[in-house]
């Protein structure tokens, strides 16, 4: 008689989702309609909750994979609080304290495009973490948007199975007519974390094992 | 896609002219002979006499608040000077910057009724904008305070007297942010970079309309005013008094044009348009950019987002953050606000008949101090309170992000009527525990039905009075702060809706 271990290896499996997983997009935007003009600005943003110990050091989003269509990064970034990196090399931004941004001239293309991973803690404040993505033109003013604050993009980090995501337009009216970016989740899977990562290492082999005991005994005679 | 802009509210449809309760603010033992300031707790900062006496020690610095006179202790080996002006001024955390005199003249401040005495600005020596410090020898300066913000920032003007008769004198008006001095005078004058006597208070470029100075400096041609004021996010007003402005002023009063300008954080400032007017001094400034000043013949003047106005003759005028100014004019005692002025009417008898009632501060609840003599009153809006809707809604924040346009910390979020009745408007979000060091903006008042006191609201959604937020309904947008000390914005919400107080 075979004793019910599938069953028990299946549920292990699915307790791997990646309930705190970092979230990973796609950010993708066509710029069109800045090519010739400028300069810009791109402003990534990244807001602790209330700037509160208790809210502090719990979240951190990585810019990678920066593409400008036929553009470029300008150089000569800015970062405060927990931000560093640079177009080029990527970007990360830490809810060290309340107001972390990181900000770099680009040339702009048809298309900009980058990655972004975060993770997705929610801060016992009440307030998510906040990251936003927008476009400053000239005398460093954003490029208007339909957006609350002007900005492009809103990754709100409010715990769970993923962040709140938000995506923009420019303003009616304004001089730059800029569609709302399309933020796709990166490889349509979130990638689970270490423990859940080592989990899967020590199933996958049991599973296999049962599976060959089983196999075994069919070939076993009556 | 949302809906983002939160929109004030429509100005309140007044179903009939507001009324008022007034509260005696003079106690058993003493009265009020000036006050200074009125914060959004109800706490009035004021020049006290005792009910006996004004002189000596039956005079001192008072706070009247629920009833009870609390003085101000004096700071040791300092004495009160209970001069007239706007020398003493309190917050909304009941902090409180006023003058003493401990042979010079100091600053201090009271935090929960203890005094500190604050260090005179340092002006003098390299690097700083008096160079030659022989000159002072060590002289004691000697610092007066004009205002205090939420935050506890305090702007005030120290001078240096020379150590000889007749010599140089260093002097200039800064702004403390409870840590470091920052000068604010200073400008593209020869000589830049001292100020010793006759310092030239030239703030930059001359005002449009003026006639070009030739280079070099002019003593006693140009100014700036003695006073100055503060708001939220630290930019200042001055007033830069300048002969050679606009054509010959010969006002008796004002023998010399003048024109307000706002000083930024970064130093940068910008003069305000003067229109048809050849003088104006500036005495206050809120967090909307607003400004209030005056001219002579006295006329009050406000400067808003619409340019600049004249109220007419008239005087005694104070701003708040909501944008309303209280003042004498033609109507008696009134309230302008968008351009329009609302003459209040006070409760008979106050007041003995054909007395002459002065208007005093004003905070954004809409409470004000009314005073004739000795006799002092807090005029308080009365009527019906709003209601708590907090449990009929589901507040959603979504988190905080600069907005560079407007230079405020912009909160997104949502309000949803989750219940199946609609909630009538105005819908009030009400943000309480906030730190001293943040502020909310374009504040539509301050609670004072509703406990907590004192807490700033900001109407949402465009929806006025006899309109409603339907069931499921949702306002979404953005509520903005000041924070200077950019050290973080906790709180903590509720909404109030109908018609009613806050």
């Amino acid at each position: 008689m075979t004793k019910p271990f599938i069953p028990f290896f299946a549920l292990a499996l699915m307790a791997t989702c990646p309930a705190r997983a970092d979230a990973i997009y796609t950010f993708t935007m066509d710029t069109t309609a800045l090519v010739g003009n400028g300069p810009f600005t791109l402003d990534f943003q990244f807001f602790d909750g209330s700037g509160t110990p208790a809210d502090l050091n719990n979240n951190t989003v990585t810019l990678t994979n920066f593409s400008f269509g036929a553009g470029s990064p300008s150089g000569g970034g800015t970062a405060t609080g927990g931000a560093s990196g640079s177009l080029s090399s990527g970007v990360t931004l830490s809810d060290t304290v309340f107001f972390n941004e990181y900000y770099e001239p680009f040339t702009p293309g048809t298309l900009l495009s980058f990655k972004i991973d975060t993770t997705n803690q929610a801060d016992p404040g009440g307030t998510p973490d906040l990251f936003t993505v927008a476009i400053l033109a000239s005398a460093n003013n954003e490029i208007p948007t339909a957006g609350p604050a002007n900005e492009f993009l809103d990754v709100s980090l409010v715990g769970g199975t993923n962040p709140q995501v938000f995506t923009f337009g420019s303003a009616d009216g304004s001089t730059y007519s800029l569609s709302a970016p399309v933020v796709q989740a990166g490889g349509g899977s979130s990638v689970p974390e270490p423990s859940a990562f080592w989990m899967l290492l020590t199933v996958i082999p049991a599973l296999w094992m049962l599976r060959s005991r089983a196999r075994d005994r069919r070939k076993q005679p009556e | 896609m949302r809906a983002f802009l939160i929109l004030l509210a429509a100005a309140g449809a007044a179903c009939g002219a507001q009324t008022y309760t007034a509260t005696l603010i003079n106690t058993s033992t003493a009265y009020f002979a000036n006050i200074f300031g009125l914060n959004n707790k109800g706490q009035v900062l004021g020049d006290v006499c005792d009910s006996g006496s004004c002189f000596g020690v039956h005079r001192y610095p008072a706070i009247w608040s629920n009833g009870v006179m609390t003085p101000l202790p004096m700071p040791k080996g300092c004495a009160y000077n209970p001069a007239i002006g706007n020398y003493w001024t309190i917050n909304d955390s009941g902090v409180v910057a006023g003058w003493v005199v401990c042979g010079t003249n100091k600053v201090a401040v009271w935090t929960n009724g203890v005094p500190t005495v604050l260090p005179d600005a340092p002006l003098l020596g390299a690097g700083n904008i008096c160079t030659n410090a022989s000159a002072y020898n060590g002289a004691s300066g000697s610092s007066i305070p004009f205002g205090i913000n939420a935050a506890g920032h305090i702007v005030g003007e120290t001078s240096y007297p020379s150590s000889t008769p007749g010599g140089p004198l260093c002097s200039a008006m800064w702004v403390y942010n409870g840590s470091t001095f920052r000068v604010l005078e200073y400008g593209p004058y020869p000589g830049a970079g001292s100020l010793d006597w006759p310092y030239p208070k030239w703030p930059g470029p001359i005002p449009s309309g003026c006639w070009n100075l030739p280079l070099g400096y002019y003593p006693g041609v140009s100014s700036v005013g003695f006073g100055t004021a503060i708001n939220d996010a630290d930019f200042v007003v001055q007033t830069e008094n300048n002969y050679f402005c606009s054509t010959a002023y010969t006002s008796p009063a004002v023998p010399w044009s003048s024109d307000p300008f706002v000083t930024q954080p970064n130093n940068s400032y910008s003069f305000l348009p003067l229109g048809s007017l050849t003088g104006v001094s500036a005495s206050s400034i809120n967090n909307l950019g607003m400004v209030l000043g005056y001219t002579d013949p006295t006329h009050v003047i406000v400067w808003d987002m619409n340019g600049v106005h004249d109220l007419g003759p008239s005087g005694y005028p104070h701003l708040n953050q909501v944008g309303q100014v209280i003042y004498t004019g033609s109507s008696g005692i009134s309230m302008w606000q968008g351009e329009v002025s609302t003459p209040i009417s006070l409760p008979t008898g106050l007041f003995p008949v054909d007395s002459s009632i002065i208007p005093g501060p004003l905070n954004d609840a809409g409470q004000f101090i009314v005073g004739s003599g000795t006799v002092s009153y807090l005029m308080t809006p009365n009527g019906p309170c709003a209601q708590d809707v907090t449990s009929q809604v589901q507040i959603t924040r979504t988190g905080f992000r600069y907005d560079h346009t407007k230079g405020l910390f912009a909160l997104i979020g949502s309000v949803t009527n989750t219940t199946s009745s609609p909630i009538p408007g105005p819908i009030s979000l009400v943000v309480d525990d906030l730190p001293a060091s943040a502020s909310l903006f374009a504040v539509s008042g301050a609670t004072l039905c509703a406990t907590p006191q004192g807490s700033p609201y900001i109407n949402i959604g465009g929806i006025g009075a006899g309109q409603v937020l339907a069931p499921g309904a949702t306002i979404s947008g953005s509520i903005y702060f000041i924070d200077t000390a950019q050290t973080g914005i906790p709180f903590s919400l509720r909404v109030l809706a109908g018609p009613g107080g806050r």
